[in-house]
C-alpha cells in the first residue's frame, strides 16, 4: 500500500519536474540600492505602479509607496532587504483572507493568524485598497446601532453605516467606550472587527480576554499591529481591517469596525514618509495625510436596497494631548466623520464615567437612525442638561438661589449621576427609556447619589418583569403615546414606594 | 543621474549628429572611456576634432569628474537614435558567437528593434540562460526552476 503510494508521488513528482524544465520566466525587475529602517530604494522598476506589491529575492515583500525619476521608494512589509537584493514586480496589489472563517480570529494585517487557532482556510481574498462605496450605492443612515450606553444612545445616537468618532487624552476610557459598544451587539447580528494600531501586546491580549469572557468573540475579529510591528504594518491595519468589515457588508451584513486608534496610524505613516524624503507640512506630517484617512472612513458605508442594503460602521478613535481637538490630526478626522464623542480628564476625574461632554460631542445624522421612544425622551434630557449646565456655571460661587433654580440644579446634577454607567454593563433601549423617562420626570430627586445605580437596575428589571406588553413596545421602538406615558409614570411610581418600603 | 551629466551629454550627443559623425564620436568616446579604466590613455590627436573641443570645453568648466557618467548617457542617446537595445545574456559558461547572434535575431526580432547582446558568465545560473533587457528579465535558467519547483514542494 505504502509502496504504491510513494510510487504515485514519484509520478506526480517527475510531471511537476517536466512542466518545470521547460517554462521560462518573465518578470520586470530592479535592484536595491539602498535599505534600511523598514524602507528600500530600489534603482529600475520603471513600470511599476503606486502601492503595487514587490517581490524581493531575500522573500521580503513590500510596496511601492514613492514612484521617482529613476528609483522607486519602497517600504518592506515583512523581512529584511540588503543593498543588492533583486526586486520584481508582481502586478498585484496586497489582498488578505476574508470572510466568516476570521470570526473569532486574531490576525496581523497581512491576514496571518496570531492565535493558536491554526491555519485559515477561506476561499476569498480581498485587496486591502478598494474603492469605497459611490454616491448611487449609497444610503441615508436609517437604523440605529445600539452602544449599550445611556449617554450616548441617548445624546449621540449612532446609525448603522456612520462614521461616529471617540476623540480624549490618553486615558479618559475611550477604548472602553469602543468595547462596550461590541460588547452590545450580541444578539444585534453586527459582526464586529477591532483594529489595534501601535498598541501594547499586553492591552490587547486583556481585550480579547473580556470579549472571549464576555462570549463577544463569536462574532468579532481583531487585527492587530503592534507597537514593536514595523511602520509599514502598522500603516496598512487599518486597511486591512476594513477589508474584512467590508466582506460583511457587502454581503448584505451589518458590520462594525473600530480603529484604535487613528492618530498612532498618522504617525506609522508620517515616519514612512520621512523616511522616503517626502516634503513635510505641518506638524511635520506628508501632504497627503488627509487623504490617508478620508479614503479610509470613506469606505464606511450604508449600502442601497440594490446593493444588498448592508452596512458598515466606523468608530475611529482619537488620542488627543492636553485636550486639544484643533491639531492637525484631529480636526482633520473630526471634518471627515459624521460627529465625535469627546471625552474629557476634568470629567473623567470626578468621577464621571462615561467622561462624555455632552456639549461638544454631536451625532451628525445618528438622530434619524434613533427610535422615537428614545427621541421624544432624549429632547427632554437634552435640555434639561444644557440647562444645568449653564446654571451651575453662574450660581456656583452664590448661596442664595431661588426655589426653582435650585430644583432645577438638583435635577441636573441626578440627570449627570443617571447617566453614569459602569463598564461591561451595557444597558437595552427598552430599559434606557425606562430610566431616562424616570429621571426627565424627577423620580430620581430625592433619591440618594449612592443609591442611585441600584435604583435604576431594580426600576428597569421591575418594570421588564411586570410590564411585559410595554416593555415589547419599548423595545419595538414604538413612539410614546399619552397613554403609555402614563402607564409608565403610575409603574415608576409604584417601584419607588416599593423601593423606599425597602430602604427604611 | 547627475542633472550636470545629462545636459553634457544631450549637447554632445546634439553636436555630432549636426556634424553627421555619431558613430566615430562613439567609438572614440568609448576608447577615451576603456583607456581611462585601464590607466592607459589613447592618443587624443586621432580623435575627431569635434569630441577634442567637447574635451576641452569639460576640462575648462571643470567637469571631467563627471565623464563615466556622460558617456552612460551619451550611448543611451545613440542606441535610441539607431533603435538598438541593449541587453546582456547570463550563462554559467561562456557563449559562442554563433549562438549568442541567434539569441540576438530571435530576440530583435520579437522586440521590433536590433539587439545588442553582450555576454556574462554567472555560474549562479546553473543552466539555460538569463536575459536582461532594461527592467525586464528573461528567466530560463534552471536555478529559477529549481526554485520554482522547490517552492511547489515546500507548500
Amino acid at each position: 500500500m505504502s509502496e504504491k503510494r510513494s510510487e504515485e508521488i514519484a509520478k506526480v513528482l517527475k510531471l511537476e519536474i517536466e512542466g518545470f524544465a521547460g517554462r521560462p520566466e518573465f518578470f520586470e525587475s530592479g535592484f536595491v540600492m539602498s535599505a534600511g529602517d523598514g524602507t528600500a530604494m530600489v534603482y529600475g522598476l520603471s513600470n511599476v505602479m503606486y502601492s503595487e506589491l514587490i517581490q524581493f529575492s531575500s522573500g521580503a515583500t513590500g510596496i511601492a509607496f514613492s514612484l521617482l525619476t529613476d528609483s522607486v521608494g519602497c517600504v518592506v512589509l515583512r523581512g529584511s532587504v540588503k543593498e543588492g537584493d533583486e526586486a520584481k514586480r508582481t502586478g498585484k496589489v496586497i489582498s488578505i483572507p476574508v470572510g466568516d472563517q476570521l470570526i473569532g480570529r486574531i490576525l496581523d494585517p497581512l491576514g496571518t493568524p496570531i492565535d493558536k487557532g491554526g491555519a485559515i482556510e477561506t476561499a476569498g481574498f480581498s485587496p486591502i485598497e478598494k474603492e469605497s462605496p459611490g454616491v448611487l450605492d449609497r444610503e441615508p443612515v436609517s437604523r440605529p446601532l445600539q452602544t449599550g450606553i445611556k449617554a450616548i444612545d441617548s445624546m449621540i445616537p449612532i446609525g448603522r453605516g456612520q462614521r461616529e468618532l471617540i476623540i480624549g487624552d490618553r486615558g479618559t476610557g475611550k477604548t472602553a467606550i469602543a468595547i462596550d459598544t461590541i460588547l452590545n451587539q450580541k444578539d444585534s447580528g453586527i459582526l464586529c472587527v477591532y483594529v489595534a494600531i501601535g498598541q501594547k501586546a499586553s492591552t490587547i491580549a486583556g481585550i480579547y480576554d473580556v470579549l472571549r469572557n464576555k462570549g463577544a468573540m463569536s462574532y468579532t475579529t481583531i487585527v492587530f499591529a503592534g507597537a514593536n510591528d514595523s511602520p509599514s504594518l502598522q500603516y496598512i491595519a487599518p486597511y486591512s481591517g476594513c477589508a474584512i468589515a467590508e466582506e460583511y457588508m457587502y454581503s448584505g451584513r451589518d458590520a462594525l469596525i473600530v480603529y484604535d486608534d487613528l492618530s498612532k496610524h498618522a504617525v506609522a505613516y508620517r515616519q514612512l514618509s520621512l523616511l522616503l524624503r517626502r516634503p513635510p507640512g505641518r506638524e511635520a506630517y506628508p501632504g497627503d495625510i488627509f487623504y490617508l484617512h478620508s479614503r479610509l472612513l470613506e469606505r464606511a458605508a450604508k449600502l442601497s436596497k440594490e446593493k444588498g442594503s448592508g452596512s458598515l460602521t466606523a468608530l475611529p478613535i482619537v488620542e488627543t494631548q492636553a485636550g486639544d481637538i484643533s491639531s492637525y490630526i484631529p480636526t482633520n478626522i473630526i471634518s471627515i466623520t459624521d460627529g465625535q464623542i469627546y471625552l474629557e480628564t476634568d470629567l473623567f476625574n470626578s468621577g464621571i464615567k462615561p467622561a462624555i461632554n455632552a456639549g461638544l460631542s454631536v451625532s451628525r445624522v445618528g438622530g434619524a437612525a434613533q427610535v422615537p421612544a428614545m427621541k421624544s425622551v432624549a429632547a427632554n434630557l437634552r435640555l434639561d442638561l444644557a440647562q444645568y449646565r449653564e446654571l451651575s456655571t453662574f450660581s456656583q460661587f452664590s448661596s442664595d438661589i431661588d426655589k426653582g433654580t435650585r430644583q432645577r440644579l438638583l435635577r441636573g446634577e441626578k440627570l449627570v449621576e443617571m447617566l453614569k454607567q459602569d463598564q461591561y454593563e451595557p444597558m437595552s433601549v427598552a430599559d434606557q427609556i425606562v430610566v431616562i423617562f424616570a429621571g426627565i420626570m424627577g423620580a430620581f430627586d430625592d433619591i440618594k447619589d449612592e443609591d442611585l445605580p441600584k435604583f435604576q437596575k431594580g426600576l428597569a428589571s421591575y418594570v421588564r418583569n411586570n410590564y411585559s406588553a410595554l416593555t415589547n413596545e419599548l423595545s419595538a421602538g414604538n413612539a410614546l403615546e399619552d397613554s403609555r406615558k402614563k402607564q409608565l409614570s403610575i409603574a415608576i411610581n409604584a417601584y419607588k414606594a416599593m423601593f423606599g418600603g425597602k430602604d427604611n | 543621474m547627475s542633472i550636470t551629466a545629462e545636459k553634457y551629454a544631450k549637447a554632445l550627443f546634439d553636436s555630432a549628429r549636426d556634424g553627421n559623425n555619431i558613430e566615430v564620436t562613439q567609438q572614440a568616446f568609448s576608447s577615451l572611456v576603456d583607456g581611462l579604466k585601464k590607466g592607459d590613455i589613447p592618443d587624443i590627436g586621432s580623435f575627431p576634432a569635434s569630441f577634442r573641443s567637447f574635451l576641452s570645453v569639460l576640462s575648462s568648466r571643470k567637469g571631467y569628474g563627471h565623464i563615466f557618467e556622460i558617456f552612460e548617457k551619451f550611448s543611451s542617446m545613440c542606441d535610441e537614435e539607431s533603435d538598438t537595445v541593449r541587453a546582456r545574456i547570463f550563462t554559467s559558461s561562456p557563449l559562442d558567437d554563433k549562438k549568442r547572434s541567434r539569441i540576438e535575431d530571435v530576440l530583435s526580432r520579437k522586440l521590433g528593434v536590433s539587439v545588442a547582446l553582450t555576454n556574462a558568465v554567472d555560474p549562479s545560473v546553473i543552466g539555460g540562460a538569463v536575459i536582461r533587457i532594461g527592467d525586464r528579465v528573461l528567466d530560463y535558467s534552471v536555478a529559477a526552476g529549481l526554485d520554482a519547483l522547490k517552492k511547489e514542494l515546500v507548500r
